[in-house]
């Protein structure tokens, strides 16, 4: 399930680009869900560990994906920390939920996430709450951002 | 700093080109977007000018400030276009906008936190759009009749129980004196940040909020995603400042007026004025001294309460109220 905390968290990862320059593994570019999120998020072909092919930039390296994309693999392969995910634009929310599926993933949020109009799981970890849908969401954990 | 400011920033594989009407300018949307890539471009052109590669087209030079040295570096920057980096937490602190307050520069924040510390209007909130290579920015809220902001539109006939300011002094003092006897509560939550608790403090109730958009923007997306949840019982009606409705009204002079609300943009000097509702109140204080309208924040002046000028006044944002509040009219 995901467990999110709202709101400032000294102990959460805040520059998530600059933590990830400096940790990610070749192997996470290439592996099928590095594959999926960067076709999905930046609309981009990965090439190999080190290029990947942006429809707009060109051939670019692991560090110039988008910040939403090195979030999203910070928080699949790194589950020794938890990331700021307001690093992400909407268009992140499903990976985020699929990750969760199975599996307790924590991140920290400073805005309100789109998780879409559907039904969900998120624990609100300020309040240990469980909300089920936005409307819920919005309620629970609007006054902690 | 004054006025619109446009921008082009390209390099051989993309171009932005956008304007910057205000002195905080906020960028968010998806990711994937160019956030980072605008960015970048302009930290490349700080560190090395035309040599980066980055051409920029500005009157004023852009700069990107670098993490922990901001402190610094913004002492030395004036009369810049100011980009900021979304992984800089510094800007979620009061020091940030104490730093920034009284500087003549713009800042563009790539950021998507509330940022409540920061006076910034919800006209200016943007997200990039992109067609191949060129990038443009969009707003991200739109405003509809009568200053209406709405996240989701409501499918019923929209009635309200409460009126609710964020203002608890002359605006709230009038809307309470406009809307007596018409059968709705005037409240104050007394701050901008203090609405969205009132709101969810009152689940069942149906509410008109009026607040100030020209410093609301911090507020916008948690009230709009709340909107959202329950559209046919908040509506959110954001006029730029209770001072810039009176000034719009014509119960002061228009010659004196007009020029004032159409050239804001030319006028108003980021230095001086931190957010455009300081100028609001500042003109409209300044206009009304030793006349019958004089003008102060803290105590209505009843002249503003008769009702002839009060419907003027009003006028701006009638079609935000309920008709049966209209009808009353």
């Amino acid at each position: 399930m995901l467990t999110a905390y709202f709101g400032d968290m000294p102990e959460a990862i805040y520059h998530t680009s600059v933590y990830f320059r400096n940790v990610y593994k070749e192997q996470w570019i290439t592996s099928p869900f590095g594959v999926e999120v960067i076709k999905d998020v930046d609309k981009s072909d990965v090439i190999s560990a080190n290029a990947i092919n942006s429809p707009v930039l060109g051939v670019i390296s692991p560090e110039q994906l988008s910040g939403g994309v090195k979030t999203l693999l910070l928080i699949r392969y790194d589950s020794s920390h938890i990331f700021n995910a307001s690093t992400c634009g909407d268009n992140c929310a499903k990976w985020i939920l699929q990750m969760a599926k199975g599996k307790k993933i924590v991140i920290n949020l400073r805005h309100l996430m789109d998780f879409g109009e559907g039904e969900f799981k998120i624990k609100v970890m300020n309040t240990n709450k469980i909300v089920k849908n936005m409307a819920e969401l919005v309620r629970e954990a609007g006054e902690f951002v | 700093m004054k006025g619109i400011q446009h921008i082009e920033v390209s390099n051989r594989k993309v171009r932005f080109k956008f304007d910057l009407y205000r002195n905080i300018t906020i960028v968010r949307g998806d990711s994937g977007t160019g956030k980072t890539t605008l960015y970048n471009m302009i930290a490349d052109y700080t560190r090395l000018g035309t040599a980066s590669g980055v051409n920029i087209v500005s009157q004023k030079p852009c700069v990107a400030l670098m993490d922990l040295d901001w402190q610094n570096q913004l002492m030395h920057l004036s009369d810049s276009i100011v980009f900021i980096d979304e992984g800089s937490n510094y800007i979620t602190k009061k020091e940030f906008a104490e730093a920034i307050r009284h500087t003549d520069n713009y800042y563009v924040i790539f950021n998507r936190e509330g940022l409540h510390e920061l006076p910034y209007s919800v006209e200016e909130i943007y997200r990039i759009k992109t067609s191949g290579k060129f990038h443009s920015f969009e707003k991200l809220f739109k405003a509809g009749k009568g200053h209406i902001y709405s996240a989701k539109h409501s499918t019923k006939k929209f009635s309200c129980e409460y009126i609710l300011t964020e203002d608890s002094n002359s605006g709230y003092e009038f809307y309470c004196h406009y809307f007596e006897g018409k059968n709705v509560h005037c409240e104050t939550s007394r701050s901008n940040s203090a609405i969205f608790r009132w709101l969810n403090e009152h689940k069942a109730d149906r509410v008109l909020v009026i607040a100030d958009g020209a410093a609301f923007g911090s507020e916008m997306d948690r009230i709009m995603k709340l909107q959202a949840s329950a559209p046919d019982q908040i509506r959110v009606c954001l006029p730029e400042s209770f001072e810039w409705l009176i000034l719009k009204s014509g119960i002061i002079s228009k010659n004196q007026t007009a020029s004032m609300l159409e050239e804001a943009n030319i006028l108003i000097d980021s230095a001086v004025y931190f957010s455009w509702e300081n100028y609001f109140e500042s003109v409209l204080i300044h206009i009304t001294a030793g006349t019958p309208f004089h003008y102060q924040k803290k105590k209505i002046n009843a002249v503003y309460l008769i009702k002839e000028n009060s419907r003027k006044i009003m006028l701006e944002m009638i079609e935000a109220l309920p008709e049966e509040l209209r009808a009353n009219e």
